[in-house]
C-alpha cells in the first residue's frame, strides 16, 4: 500500500471502519510510517474532543428565559411577563446528526452548529411572537400607550402620562397588547431577544467566515460581501422603519425574514 | 473537508509538468455486483460508465511523466487512482483521459481537482467532488446523487431518490425525475431544476434560480438573484432580498404559498380558475391585483386582501419596498 493511499484510508481506519483485508493492510503501513502515526493520532484526538461534545446544545439560558416566558403565556396575545419563568424544562435540545463514517467535526463546523441552534430558536420564536400579536376575537385590546423605556434596550410598552403617546401608531398594526400587571410591548420590543440571539449567530458564522477567507476564491469573497452589503442594508430599511412604527408586526417579520437571510448566505459561505 | 484532502493530495503527489508522450492504459479487474468504485486522480477528463459486466474496465491514456494507474480491490471496494510522480503540482498536456467502467449497481465516488467529470448509467449511490471541473451525471438511476464543485459547472439528469447538487460559482442544473427531494445550491453561479421531485430547497446569493415543472413544496431562497418558478401544484416559501420572485402557475389545492423580498418585487401569475386567498403587505411598495373575478379589500394603503375562486390555497406575499402584482397567466 502506498503512503498516499494510507493517508486516504486513515479517517476511516481511526474510526474502525475499514473493512479487515484493508485494516490489516493501513496497519502495516501506519506501523512504518511516522507521518501516518502522527496523523492517526490527531484523529483520535478529534474523535475524542467530538465525543465529548454534549448531543444538544441549548441555547443560553438568560436569552431563553424572557422568551420561554412569553411563551409559555396564555393562548391570548399577552408578551410581558412579570418575573422571568423558568425556563430550562421548555428549551428545545437539537441533536446532532448522526456521526458519518469517518467525519471529522472541523472548528467551523461546530461554530455553525452553535450559532444555527441559537437561530432556529429565534427564527420559531419570533414567528410564534409575532402570531400571538396578532389581534384575536375577544382578546384583550391594548388600552395603555407607547412610550420608550430606554433601560430595557428598546421601546417597551408601558403607561405613560403622555395623552399624545395613545394615539394610534399604525392604522395597519395592532396596538400593543396588555400583559399581566397591566404591561405590554410592541412587536419590535418582542422581537428584540431574537433579534440578539440572531446577532449572537451572525458574529459567530462571521467569525467562522474569516478563518475560511483565505481558502476562497477572490471573486466569491467579493460576491459575499457586496450581497452581504444588500442584506445589511435592508436590515437597516426595516429597523429604521420599526423604530417609527414599532408596532408593526408586518414589519417585525420583514426583519425577521432579513435576517434568515443573512444567516443563510453565511452558513453557506463557511460550508463551502 | 474532502476538498481540502484533494488539494493537499495534489500537492503531496504532485503531477508532471514536462511534456512527455501520453501512456495508454487498458486494464481490467473482475470485481462483485455491488461494493464502491473510488476514482481518484487530479487532471484531464473522466468518464465514468455503468455497465452489465462484474469488471472493472479502465482504458484511456496518462500524460506520461511518470504517472500510472493504481487499481485496487478489497473485498469487492474498488479504488481507481491515478499516482503522480512525487514534486510534479500539475499534469502535463491534455492530463489524464480515463474511462472507467463499473458494474452498474456499484455506488461510486470520484474525486478529482481540475478534471470534468462524466458519469452515465451508475445505478448506485453516486458522490462527485471537483475543484474547478465541471461535473455531469446522466442517465443514472440511482438511489442518491451527490455532486459538488467549486468552479465548474455541474449537471445532473437522473431517476433517483435524492440529489444533492453544489457548486460555488458554476451552475447548477437538475433535470430528470427525483422521488424524494433535490438539494441545489451555489454562491454566484445560477441554479435551474427542472426534475420532477418530491420537494426541492434550492438557492443562489447572487445567481438566478429557476424552479420550472414543480410538482411538491419548495423552499427557494436567493439573495440578489432572481426567483422564478413554474408549476402545476405550487407550493413552498420563496425569498429574497432584492431579487424578483416570479410565481405561475396552478397552485395545489389547500397548498401554502409564502413570498418574502424586501426590495423586490413579487409577480404572481394563476393560472385562470384558480382558487385561493391572498394576502399581500408591503410597507412601501405598490399593490396590483389583475385578476378576473378577484375581490379585494384594501384594510390600508399597505395590505390587500384578495380572493379568487373559492379561496381554497393560502399565499401570503410580503415586501419592504417592491412591488406586488397578481396576474393571469
Amino acid at each position: 500500500m502506498t503512503h498516499e493511499h494510507a493517508l486516504e484510508r486513515l479517517d476511516d481506519f481511526a474510526c474502525g471502519e475499514l473493512p479487515d483485508i484493508e485494516r490489516v493492510r493501513v496497519q502495516r503501513h501506519v506501523e512504518g510510517c511516522a507521518e501516518c502515526q502522527a496523523e492517526v493520532r490527531e484523529i483520535q484526538s478529534l474523535l475524542a474532543e467530538a465525543a465529548a461534545l454534549p448531543r444538544g446544545i441549548a441555547p443560553p439560558r438568560d436569552l431563553w428565559a424572557g422568551i420561554a416566558a412569553r411563551l409559555e403565556a396564555p393562548a391570548t396575545p399577552v408578551l410581558v411577563a412579570e418575573e422571568p419563568a423558568e425556563a430550562v424544562e421548555e428549551t428545545k435540545v437539537i441533536p446532532f446528526a448522526p456521526v458519518r463514517r469517518g467525519w471529522r467535526p472541523p472548528t467551523w463546523a461546530l461554530q455553525i452548529a452553535a450559532a444555527l441552534v441559537l437561530v432556529v430558536g429565534s427564527s420559531a420564536i419570533t414567528s410564534r411572537i409575532v402570531r400571538q400579536q396578532q389581534p384575536q376575537p375577544g382578546g384583550p385590546v391594548a388600552l395603555t400607550p407607547v412610550s420608550v423605556n430606554p433601560a430595557a434596550g428598546g421601546p417597551a410598552v408601558q403607561g405613560a402620562a403622555d395623552p399624545a403617546a395613545a394615539r394610534p401608531v399604525s392604522t395597519t398594526t395592532p396596538a400593543p397588547v396588555a400583559g399581566r400587571g397591566g404591561t405590554a410591548q410592541t412587536a419590535f420590543a418582542a422581537f428584540r431577544p431574537a433579534e440578539r440571539s440572531y446577532q449572537t449567530a451572525i458574529a459567530d458564522l462571521q467569525q467562522a467566515l474569516e478563518t475560511k477567507r483565505g481558502e476562497m476564491a477572490p471573486e466569491t469573497v467579493e460576491t459575499l460581501e457586496r450581497n452581504l452589503r444588500i442584506i445589511d442594508a435592508a436590515i437597516a430599511e426595516s429597523r429604521a422603519a420599526l423604530e417609527k412604527d414599532p408596532n408593526s408586526r408586518e414589519l417585525t417579520q420583514m426583519l425577521g425574514a432579513t435576517y434568515d437571510a443573512k444567516v443563510k448566505v453565511l452558513r453557506r459561505a463557511v460550508e463551502i | 473537508m474532502r476538498i481540502r484532502t484533494m488539494i493537499a493530495a495534489a500537492a503531496l503527489l504532485g503531477a508532471g509538468s514536462t511534456a512527455a508522450a501520453a501512456q495508454q492504459v487498458n486494464e481490467t479487474r473482475s470485481t462483485s455486483a455491488t461494493g464502491t468504485v473510488e476514482v481518484h486522480g487530479i487532471s484531464g477528463q473522466v468518464r465514468v460508465v455503468g455497465w452489465g459486466r462484474n469488471q472493472v474496465q479502465v482504458t484511456g491514456s496518462l500524460s506520461g511523466s511518470g504517472e500510472r494507474l493504481e487499481i485496487e480491490d478489497a473485498g469487492g471496494d474498488v479504488v481507481v487512482r491515478v499516482v503522480y510522480p512525487r514534486g510534479r503540482n500539475h499534469s502535463t498536456g491534455r492530463g489524464t483521459q480515463l474511462e472507467v467502467r463499473v458494474p452498474s449497481r456499484k455506488d461510486l465516488e470520484v474525486n478529482m481537482v481540475s478534471a470534468s467529470v462524466n458519469v452515465e448509467g451508475v445505478d448506485g449511490s453516486v458522490e462527485v467532488h471537483g475543484v474547478s471541473g465541471g461535473i455531469r451525471v446522466a442517465n443514472s438511476r440511482s438511489r442518491e446523487i451527490t455532486a459538488a464543485s467549486r468552479s465548474g459547472s455541474v449537471d445532473i439528469t437522473a431517476d433517483a431518490d435524492r440529489v444533492e447538487a453544489h457548486s460555488v460559482s458554476g451552475t447548477v442544473t437538475v433535470a430528470g425525475s427525483v422521488r424524494d427531494r433535490v438539494e441545489a445550491n451555489s454562491v454566484s453561479g445560477s441554479v435551474r431544476v427542472t426534475a420532477s421531485a418530491g420537494s426541492v430547497e434550492a438557492g443562489s446569493v447572487s445567481g438566478s434560480v429557476e424552479i420550472a415543472s414543480m410538482r411538491g413544496r419548495a423552499e427557494v431562497h436567493s439573495v440578489s438573484g432572481d426567483v422564478r418558478v413554474t408549476g402545476r401544484a405550487l407550493s413552498g416559501s420563496f425569498q429574497t432580498v432584492s431579487g424578483e420572485i416570479v410565481i405561475s402557475g396552478d397552485l395545489a389545492r389547500g397548498s401554502d404559498l409564502e413570498l418574502t423580498t424586501h426590495s423586490g418585487s413579487v409577480t404572481l401569475q394563476l393560472a385562470p380558475g384558480a382558487s385561493a386567498s391572498l394576502d399581500f403587505t408591503t410597507f412601501s411598495g405598490g399593490i396590483e391585483a389583475d385578476y378576473p373575478g378577484a375581490r379585494v379589500t384594501r384594510p390600508s394603503r399597505r395590505e390587500a386582501r384578495v380572493t379568487v375562486g373559492g379561496g381554497d390555497a393560502r399565499v401570503t406575499a410580503q415586501t419592504f419596498s417592491g412591488d406586488v402584482r397578481l396576474v393571469r397567466r
